[in-house]
């Protein structure tokens, strides 16, 4: 047995320094951590970090924290000129090494140990190390072998602070060690208690992913309503926040504000305070993995999606998950697998995103409403698309609309754009306000009313006229006027159009011209109309040419024919 | 005696029933025990493996477990056929089709074909996704890039059932200079293994760390840090003929885990494994003009598992030797 001369921790620095190493930590017991960091970087396969209590005099004792591995050891130049001096460590710039700096175990002193014990060996030499309360140490070769590194903290404290200590412990593994790639088991020796930290490397979320994009680098993401962001090296943790911005640049915390993952990657590293991530080329590689394992768990929420919607019956919770799983496709949603049915209808029928498109670019109008009706019935049947959901219900309901909204807009822009009439609303106009004023329920767009069945005699005149006014002015060719009085005290508009298959008046289809629509109906107890009809009496012009503006003004139709309406009727009256 | 190829015979014992199951649980022990870091086989790897051999899993399909009497552990044919069976499991599980039906039909008919159908599908089910240890296969990681000086250092692990009916698990740690002599690194750091790097670690995975060592520092443009063959048997069962002097027990075994390490950072050059083999003196010279030339050390070990009746023996076997080594007891 060799006795070693008693040494100091060295540094290049002064004793301030060291002092500021020892305290580096916010948290005291971070230094369990960087115990056990030393231990997966020596190639452990298990780790056993176990605590017991040693009575002594009266109520005071003695806590000894015990950490072992089995990996490579130290020999006498490793514990000279690694372990007790500072600065100088080997892992550094090592991808295989999550330690880097040369600090970690100085650390150990923050909890002010009465002694730390280390008994390692390597290469044939054993060696006994123990430190003091004031930070030298001595060492003694030892003839038995020994495998790997043992090392005890001896702190003084009663069996209250036996129970804290083992609760800080516990909690200190958990929240830095929960995914190591090593088993890491905690025993409390006083309680008779033992576990196994680790915890398997998944997320709960909706539409979760698991892939490896490159050797060393390992993803689990999914959709969250308060996601969390997660990184670590060999499954210790480098940074756990809720805050997006802490870890990620505006423009992905603003993506990943429903995405949630733990990403683990040999080439991540902390920063040297240990509080968050070190935003360097590595952190850039992987947020590039991060970007592209978005974007493709979107295609696994349309999975989800399409599955529900083809259950036939929905409880509660599907209704909810629904809502939620729309919500979160919205914001990642770009346009693909547009033909999955992923939009309940209202009697059977499903449809996809690229069928709403099309029943948008038809008629201006996606229609929804929250339970089966008799028009919703007959709508269905003439192939017009009738989904479940509320007009306005909000973000926090089952079917959140604006993201309806988004999808139909992601879709818009993928696809839309592809024919002439997408490209020029795509330029000229934005596809959103339009798109968002389309959604409403059939209520509000197809009317039930009392068609007269013939135009009254004496509004038979003006409303000729005004149909020559058009005819000449669009130069198109109209069906002749039909009337119609309102059965409810509701709002009815001046104009409606005829829709055979369904049985009721309808709006207008919003875009589009009006040769395209059914035959026109006039609402003739609507109080523009019967002002316009006094003004017929005087000024016959006039008057026709502002219901045949009124018509273009419904809806922003065609207001660029103005004067050509205005023309038709000098020439035409 | 079981033959894989032609010519090439192996000395083997089949063990049956209870045997072979008391060999599988005290395998799968003596793998827990052992402790083993990342520079030995992965012996987790190895017991769920090994758990694939026994009879409750199996349900009598296999008859019995050959074992390679050279090292203790089951033959090179038992791993493959493990090895197949779990590959296979998930493809075999879907054409037996449903089990309720087999359940019937064996419930009907108690020796026939159904019965053995059930069977399987329950072994199937059972191993399918079973972790293996690898049989052949090596993994070249970068540890750092210096790209200034063209320099890049790697890890290489290589871990193979050897010809001799031990697992070897080699980490070579080792810098090249220039061209793709071990691998290529791209821009992402991410190694591709040359296939004349592949091919030439494979070539020498008989040998010891030290030559293994020198092979590759006579190789252009690299630089050797540390070789090291971590080694996983032979086993010494009861029935089987032991080193001389180390006695087992009736029903006993002496587990033994090799370490052979030759690398620059080890201090002095130790030989603390009793089962080394001698080295004349004249290779022994031959041998240390190298280690000084190209500034290696060579440390060998070897560490034991076996009933805790029996460390004491093991203890003063090793003694007589002149080693000191840790005997693990079960």
């Amino acid at each position: 047995m060799t006795i070693d001369a008693q040494h100091a921790l060295q540094t290049a620095s002064s004793d301030a320094v060291v002092d500021n190493l020892v305290t580096q930590f916010a948290n005291q017991w971070d230094c369990v951590r960087e115990l056990v960091q030393n231990c997966l970087d020596a190639g452990t396969t298990r780790i056993d970090v176990w605590t017991e209590y040693l009575p002594g005099d009266g109520f005071n004792g003695t806590i000894a924290l015990h950490i072992d591995d089995f990996g490579d050891g130290m020999d006498e130049n490793i514990i000279d000129n690694q372990l007790t001096k500072l600065f100088a460590s080997s892992k550094e710039g090592d991808l295989t090494k999550i330690g880097k700096f040369g600090i970690g175990f100085v650390s150990i002193f923050a909890l002010k140990p009465e002694g730390v014990l280390l008994h390692t060996g390597r290469g044939g030499e054993y060696w006994e190390v123990l430190f003091h309360a004031d930070r030298t140490f001595s060492k003694t070769q030892l003839e038995n072998p020994i495998e790997g590194t043992q090392i005890t903290l001896f702190l003084k404290g009663d069996r209250s602070a036996y129970l804290e200590a083992t609760k800080q412990v516990r909690r200190t593994l958990k929240k830095w060690c929960k995914h190591s790639e090593t088993e890491i088991f905690f025993e409390d020796r006083e309680a008779g208690t033992s576990e196994l930290i680790n915890e398997s490397f998944e997320v709960s979320g909706v539409g979760g992913a698991h892939l490896t994009p490159e050797p060393g680098t390992e993803i689990v993401i999914a959709f969250y309503d308060e996601p969390e962001y997660e990184f670590f090296n060999r499954g210790l943790t480098i940074a756990s926040t809720t805050i997006a911005e802490n870890v990620l640049d505006a423009e992905r915390a603003h993506r990943f504000r429903y995405i949630g993952f733990k990403v683990k990657s040999r080439y991540l590293e902390h920063t040297l305070s240990r509080d968050t991530v070190l935003r360097d080329n590595n952190y850039q590689r992987v947020m590039a993995h991060l970007d592209k394992a978005a974007s493709g768990i979107s295609s696994g929420l349309i999975v989800e999606l399409a599955q529900l919607v083809a259950k036939p019956h929905w409880t509660p919770e599907d209704l909810i998950g629904y809502g939620k799983r729309l919500r979160f496709l919205s914001t990642e949603y770009s346009g693909v697998a547009s033909d999955r049915k992923i939009f309940r209808g209202l009697h059977g029928e499903n449809y996809s995103a690229g069928d709403l498109f099309r029943a948008w670019q038809a008629d201006g109008r996606i229609l929804l409403d929250e339970v089966p009706t008799e028009l919703s019935k007959r709508l269905s049947e003439a192939n017009i698309p009738v989904i479940f959901g509320s007009v306005g219900m909000g973000e926090s309901g089952s079917f959140p609309w604006s993201a309806l909204t988004e999808i139909l807009l992601s879709y818009a822009s993928k696809h839309g754009a592809s024919t002439l009439k997408g490209a020029v609303i795509d330029f000229f106009s934005s596809y959103r306000p339009r798109i968002a004023r389309g959604l409403m329920s059939p209520r509000q767009v197809y009317i039930s009313v009392s068609l007269d069945e013939e135009v009254a005699p004496g509004l038979l005149p003006f409303l000729e006229d005004t149909h020559r006014v058009l005819v000449r002015g669009l130069a198109k060719k109209l069906a002749p006027f039909t009337t119609f009085t309102p059965l409810d005290a509701a709002a009815v508009p001046i104009f409606l159009v005829q829709h055979a298959q369904v049985g009721h008046l309808k709006l207008p289809p919003q875009h589009g011209s009006l040769g395209q629509a059914g035959g026109i109906a006039v609402n003739r107890e609507h109080p523009h109309f019967l002002l316009l009809l006094r003004l017929y009496e005087v000024e016959k012009q006039l008057a026709a040419y502002c219901l045949a503006k009124a018509l273009l003004l419904q809806d922003d139709r065609d207001l660029i024919m103005d004067t050509a309406l205005m023309s038709a009727a000098r020439e035409s009256l | 005696m079981t033959e894989i190829l032609p010519g090439t015979q192996i000395p083997s014992r089949n063990l049956v029933d209870t045997q072979a199951d008391l060999y599988i649980d005290n395998f799968r022990k003596i793998m827990r025990s052992a402790r083993l870091n990342s520079q030995y086989p992965d012996g987790r790897a190895l017991a769920e493996h090994a758990g694939v051999f026994s009879s409750q899993v199996h349900r009598g399909l296999y008859k019995g477990l050959e074992i390679d009497e050279r090292t203790g552990l089951p033959t090179y044919k038992e791993w493959t056929r493990a090895q197949t069976d779990i590959t296979l499991a998930a493809k075999q599980i879907v054409s037996l089709g449903s089990r309720s039906a087999m359940v019937t039909k064996a419930a009907q008919h108690p020796d026939s074909a159904h019965s053995r159908n059930l069977a399987r599908y329950d072994y199937y089910t059972e191993i399918n996704g079973t972790q293996m240890a690898p049989l052949g296969s090596m993994n070249v990681v970068v540890r750092r890039v210096d790209r200034d000086r063209r320099l890049a250092h790697f890890h290489v692990v290589l871990d193979k059932l050897d010809a001799s009916g031990v697992f070897v698990r080699y980490s070579i740690d080792l810098a090249q200079q220039g061209d793709a002599a071990v691998a290529s690194v791209d821009g992402r750091d991410l190694a591709s293994q040359s296939d004349n790097f592949h091919a030439l670690i494979y070539q020498f995975t008989s040998l010891d760390a030290e030559f293994m060592f020198v092979k590759l520092a006579s190789m252009a443009g690299l630089q050797v840090e540390r070789v090291i063959k971590g080694t996983v048997g032979p086993f010494f069962l009861d029935w089987m003929q032991a080193p001389a002097g180390l006695e087992i027990s009736p029903d006993g075994f002496v587990a033994t885990f090799g370490l052979d390490m030759a690398a620059v950072d080890v201090e002095a050059t130790r030989n603390n494994d009793p089962l080394a083999p001698a080295t004349d003196e004249k290779t022994r010279a031959t041998y240390a003009q190298v280690a000084s030339k190209l500034g290696y050390r060579v440390f060998k070990d070897r560490k034991f598992v076996c009933p805790h009746a029996m460390v004491a023996n093991v203890r003063a076997f090793a003694e007589t030797r002149g080693t000191r080594n840790v005997v693990y007891g079960v």
